[in-house]
């Protein structure tokens, strides 16, 4: 059978999701509105670009959904239902599948502690899915549904050429024992392979992500340059990104403010509990090698090297805005293998 | 100054990209004489640290280090004219370099073209549920 082919990778921070089409990131927080809120919402020319209408249901994403209530963003169990982890698919599949597609084969990853959800999250994503968004309506029919571990999928982004077919990437990731440390946006997971096969008996997860780190350079910035920031609501998350490797925030008008001490101190929150992390799984001495996957690990990589003190620590891409897709991207590229080799 | 104009491309870190990038930015800015000698000798002292060689590979912190202490002297010994301009410039470069430094070793992003073997074949099937 034809099947379009797409992957999945809902995270606690971020939503990214990759097709043949392209592929999408939107933040991870969705809320059903109420009729009131409806009401005022058309009372407007035209609904909000992050407000979706879902087999019949209004809802909103991103900031829209947590301005508009307690709850938007939801974690472990109660989200893999089909109003919230199945909409949140939708609206991805909405995203970048630019017709009515019936046959999708979805690949949905879950961290470590999340595998025993699996059933959850095929039951809330298999079925299908009328999405409307600024006047367009598609349908969607998710037919098959896999799912598989996040950080395996960041391991494949790694070694998997981009049709999936040939390997790519250092032979030292592939030969040897290899420690995976994906470091996502609100948890840290660990897995292990052994000459390019991944260990399934292994991997442990742990509740802290670079967002911890974010959230806390943020707080430090406004602290110091309190004056400076008087007038400003929010900070710019992609500055803070860069703030976090640079140590040097970019505050545009206000020119260039150097924030290198609270950067290492909030980076420090994160590494710190990596590194005690990474030395109960046996520490460097244990690994051949070392993968840095996700996020969290292109931001906080020159710390990490630093702190674990290995000879052959490697990042899963060059290209830091792929990593944030690992999982997604890694999961795609699995996908292809397998429908090339006809397992699907 | 305009935006970035050294800016190197992170899907493609190698020597030719730095010095492409170097020379990108001497065409592209109007820089004085002054300001292009000072830049003249920071690509002169990036390239001839090797940055890229494995030597430069494995000491990169320390090269960087080196290289950092070597610019201030240089721009010490600078008159002011664009001094604002030539500082962005290195602490750009020098950004930009230690990014590419730590990428370059840590990933060697290339399709190599070796067939997936049965053996991964199955241990991926194994961890899909």
């Amino acid at each position: 059978m034809d099947y379009t082919i797409v992957s999945a990778d809902v995270g606690n921070a971020n939503i990214k999701i990759k097709s043949a089409h392209g592929k999408t990131d939107f933040p991870h927080a969705l809320i059903e509105l109420t009729g009131s809120q409806i009401e005022r919402l058309q009372m407007g020319s035209e609904l909000p670009k992050s407000t979706y209408l879902i087999n019949g249901h209004y809802y909103a994403i991103g900031e829209q959904a947590v301005r508009s209530g307690a709850g938007a963003a939801r974690y472990g169990a109660a989200r893999y239902v089909p109003e919230y982890y199945g909409a949140l698919i939708a609206i991805g599949l909405f995203r970048v599948l630019p017709h009515d597609t019936r046959n999708i084969y979805l690949l949905g990853t879950h961290t470590v502690q999340d595998k025993v959800y699996k059933a959850d999250m095929i039951e809330a994503a298999k079925q299908t899915w009328t999405v409307e968004n600024q006047g367009i309506r598609r349908v969607f029919r998710i037919a098959n549904m896999i799912t598989a571990n996040e950080s395996d999928m960041h391991y494949r982004f790694a070694t998997l050429a981009d049709s999936g077919l040939s390997f790519r990437g250092s032979d030292r990731i592939r030969r040897g024992s290899c420690a995976i440390l994906d470091i996502g946006g609100l948890t840290t997971a660990l897995s292990v392979a052994d000459d390019g096969k991944i260990d399934h008996t292994a991997g442990d997860t742990r509740m802290r992500g670079v967002l911890d780190a974010l959230d806390e350079l943020g707080r430090l910035l406004r602290s110091k340059y309190s004056r400076e920031f008087k007038q400003t609501r929010t900070l710019n998350p992609l500055r803070l990104r860069d703030a976090l490797m640079d140590g040097e925030f970019d505050a545009g008008g206000l020119g260039i403010l150097d924030c290198a001490v609270e950067a290492e101190e909030a980076s420090n929150i994160v590494v710190s509990d990596l590194l005690k992390f990474f030395d109960d799984w046996g520490g460097s001495a244990s690994y051949d090698s070392v993968l840095l996957a996700g996020g969290g690990g292109a931001l906080l990589r020159q710390r990490i090297q630093a702190g674990i003190n290995h000879r052959n620590v490697f990042l899963t891409d060059q290209n830091i805005d792929q990593m944030f897709m690992g999982a997604a991207i890694g999961g795609f590229r699995t996908l292809q293998l397998l429908e090339a080799k006809g397992k699907l | 100054m305009a935006d970035k104009p050294y800016s190197f491309r992170m899907d493609k870190p190698s020597q030719l990209s730095l010095r492409t990038a170097l020379e990108h930015y001497l065409a592209e800015n109007e820089a004085d004489n002054k300001s292009q000698q000072l830049i003249n000798l920071v690509k002169d002292a990036l390239i001839e640290k090797g940055y890229f060689s494995e030597e430069g590979r494995q000491s990169t912190q320390d090269a960087i280090a080196e290289l950092r202490n070597e610019i201030n002297d240089r721009i010490e010994q600078r008159v002011e004219t664009s001094r604002r301009t030539i500082e962005d410039f290195v602490r750009n470069l020098l950004k930009d370099t230690e990014r590419i430094a730590t990428i370059n070793r840590a990933s060697e992003s290339i399709a190599n073209g070796e067939e997936i073997g049965d053996d991964i074949l199955q241990n991926i099937l194994e961890g899909l549920e």
